[in-house]
């Protein structure tokens, strides 16, 4: 049988510090997954990771069992995704339009883009997803990537923001509704 | 294809004026509505086109935004930071064993003499008689038959001045004693060595000289054998003087 998050955390409170490092390896793939998926680039969302799990075993006996200790983590690696976006200083803010943050400029050769849909590779694909979601406000994307990626449910992604579930649904429309727009108009000058 | 956008486009507008069951879309569309809300909005898909066109188009996006899949995550390198305790432990584990054992002594005294302030020890020192009282200084001096007068400060000061007078006196006393000791036995190791050292090279010099005088008897002996042949040869008569 699986030992649970908070045996682990009780665990670590009596001293076996090396307990958490189960937390670590059970957490680290949706931390990661977050972390890029808000940031965008990997070396970010390792950092996101490494400062998540370090300030989770400084404060862990600030955490209370009346959330789940998942939520909790969310939470903090959210609050250092927006720290990080915050020193960007607006890059993310940017348009798909505009180069990426390692100079190279998304384009499709005229060629391709008249069969795109059958012959646009996934990654291509993928890179255009991410650049259409970086360009998304910071509280819309996080809903998404929660909600899209994470799989996490309303009431989930509701408590790890501190927010209702109404405002949770009514961002996630926007934010789906913005994306729609902005694949759109990537296709559409395709 | 551009037709096809146009079209989207013309949809998304027409979506976008939909009727105001966003929320319920949503939750429709991440399969969270309860049985109830699904069948309402089913039944109102069928009469809303927009509301059917945006969820169709939201199903879409939801498939673009699958594409992005993070394949791995990199591994957290973890190492559990160590507490403030374990630190000091291991910091005093550096330090050798007896300045371990200095401060551990030292901490003792410390300790002593604040458990002897808190319980209000009071030391007395007066003209060659010391006492200790335990206890708070009134029920100490209640308790006590004999009144024990406080010294002065002065004549604290002035205890302390001659203790320390004294003290200092002794540690000189005891320096100049050690000093003439240490310096007598130098000397005496000195002279000691001197004297070993002189009547080692006197003796080596006897020696040198009685060697000395031996090679020159040898050699007067060598000299005198040698002088003794020539004057044979001298005296010998020349056995070719006949021959011409």
């Amino acid at each position: 049988m699986e030992i649970s998050d908070d045996q682990i955390i009780e665990r670590t409170l009596a001293g076996d510090t090396d307990a958490f490092s189960l937390l670590v390896r059970r957490w680290e793939r949706p931390i990661y997954g977050l972390s890029l998926r808000m940031l965008g680039r990997d070396e970010d969302a390792r950092d996101v990771c490494q400062e998540t799990f370090l300030a989770a075993f400084r404060n862990l006996r600030k955490f209370r069992g009346d959330a789940k200790f998942s939520s909790w983590l969310y939470r903090i690696a959210l609050n250092a995704c927006h720290s990080k976006l915050r020193k960007q200083n607006g890059a993310v803010e940017r348009s798909i339009d505009q180069e990426d943050q390692d100079g190279r400029k998304f384009e499709l050769a005229d060629a391709e883009a008249e069969q795109m849909p059958d012959r646009m590779h996934l990654d291509q694909r993928a890179a255009l997803v991410r650049k259409a979601l970086q360009a998304l406000p910071a509280e819309m994307r996080q809903v998404i990537v929660m909600k899209e990626y994470e799989e996490l449910t309303f009431a989930e992604i509701s408590e790890i923001l501190d927010i209702p579930v109404s405002t949770v649904k009514s961002r996630l429309y926007t934010g789906l509704q913005q994306m729609r727009g902005r694949l759109e108009k990537v296709r559409a000058a395709l | 294809m551009k037709n096809r956008n146009e079209m989207n486009s013309q949809s998304a507008q027409a979506a976008q004026s939909s009727c105001d069951r966003k929320e319920e879309l949503v939750a429709y569309l991440y399969d969270e509505a309860t049985t109830t809300e699904r069948e309402s909005f089913e039944t109102h898909l069928k009469e809303c086109d927009p509301c059917s066109a945006e969820l169709n188009a939201f199903g879409r996006v939801r498939d673009e935004l699958n594409t992005w899949q993070v394949g791995f995550a990199p591994r957290t390198e973890w190492v559990s930071p160590r507490g403030k305790m374990e630190v000091l432990r291991e910091l005093i584990g550096l330090f050798p064993v007896w300045a371990r054992s200095l401060a551990m002594a030292g901490a003792a005294a410390a300790a002593i003499l604040l458990s002897m302030s808190v319980i209000g020890t009071h030391i007395n020192v007066n003209q060659g008689n010391f006492s200790v009282n335990f206890g708070k200084a009134d029920a100490a001096e209640k308790n006590s038959n004999v009144a024990v007068a406080g010294p002065s400060q002065q004549q604290i000061e002035s205890l302390v001045s001659n203790a320390v007078a004294a003290e200092r006196e002794k540690i000189q006393q005891d320096y100049q004693t050690q000093f003439a000791s240490f310096k007598h036995q130098l000397d005496t190791e000195h002279k000691a060595r001197l004297q070993a050292v002189s009547a080692e090279q006197q003796a080596r010099l006897e020696a040198t000289k009685a060697s000395l005088r031996q090679e020159i008897k040898k050699s007067n002996l060598q000299r005198g054998s040698i002088r003794s042949f020539f004057a044979m040869e001298d005296d010998r008569q020349d056995p070719w003087s006949d021959v011409k």
